[in-house]
């Protein structure tokens, strides 16, 4: 009886925890229906690798302009004239990363999720674009226009 | 009143750890970034480096990569390079160029905030790109 308690418990927990996550394509399924970037403009990914905190998923600003959301194991990117940039996101706190964005460039920004003293921060952070290819294979579409104008 | 007291103290002593935390403020300047009108050279790390800045992550440059001077600040010439992130990894991520007086890298340039960042000294070699394609 009480093996099943905790079985339902777990069930409840996985499925919360699924439910959370990116559902669209694979960046791998995804990548190859991408325009190629235009020539005057350069390329942002934003991605969240992690599953941790999957029910905070603010949303992610690029010099204030809402472009997608944090969430979890997913991707999306934007396409933006060269110059620079901040992106933010803002939960109990505002984190923000600024970058130079030249044009035909590609800018890989990891969301990384921090303790908070009530809830979890998410960080935007740059990374090598090595290290941005390898860690998108992980992710999942979550570019839809929908999912950006759902609740911080 | 005992219990009052022992909660007191705890705030206190959650304070005092929180104000001892700030205690290292990382060293900002805001300072223009003179651009460089010649062009110049790119010079090669010789060998990997570890920079840090106080309240932030340290950042490894690595061996080989091409730095372009870009320009001059009061604290240095500054160098930037494509082969590599170069952040400041602290509350908030700042993109970075490196700073460097003589031979030694003495902090960081934020490219977008125009502000200088100290880190601690570290003594670097940069060779010219050409000379190691001779060698």
């Amino acid at each position: 009886m009480r093996k099943n308690r905790i079985g339902v418990i777990g069930t409840v927990v996985a499925l919360f925890l699924i439910s959370g996550c990116a559902s669209g394509p694979s960046f791998e399924e995804y990548s190859g229906t991408m325009d190629a970037v235009s020539a005057d403009n350069g390329r942002i990914y934003i991605y969240r690798v992690s599953g941790l905190g999957a029910a905070i998923q603010p949303k992610v600003r690029i010099n204030d302009e809402v472009v997608g959301k944090a969430v979890p194991k997913g991707f999306f990117y934007v396409d933006k004239p060269a110059g620079q940039y901040v992106i933010s996101t803002t939960t109990e706190a505002e984190r923000n990363l600024s970058l130079g964005l030249a044009a035909g460039e590609e800018k890989y920004v990891r969301l990384e999720v921090k303790m908070g003293l009530f809830a979890g921060h998410v960080k935007p952070v740059l990374v090598d674009s090595a290290e941005g290819k390898e860690e998108l294979q992980k992710t999942k579409f979550a570019g839809d226009l929908e999912e950006k104008s759902g609740d911080e | 009143m005992t219990r009052s007291y022992s909660y007191k103290r705890l705030v206190s002593i959650v304070a005092l750890a929180l104000l001892t935390a700030c205690s290292a403020q990382q060293i900002n300047t805001l300072t223009p970034l003179n651009t460089t009108t010649s062009s110049t050279l790119p010079m090669v790390l010789i060998d990997d480096v570890t920079l840090k800045a106080k309240n932030a992550k340290a950042t490894n440059l690595r061996a080989g990569t091409r730095w372009l001077r870009v320009g001059s600040i009061e604290q240095g010439d500054v160098y930037k390079t494509n082969d590599q992130v170069v952040i400041v990894n602290s509350f908030d991520v700042h993109e970075a160029s490196i700073v460097i007086d003589e031979d030694i890298i003495v902090g960081y340039f934020l490219n977008l905030e125009e502000t200088f960042v100290e880190a601690k000294p570290v003594k670097i070699g940069l060779l010219r790109e050409q000379d190691i394609e001779k060698k």
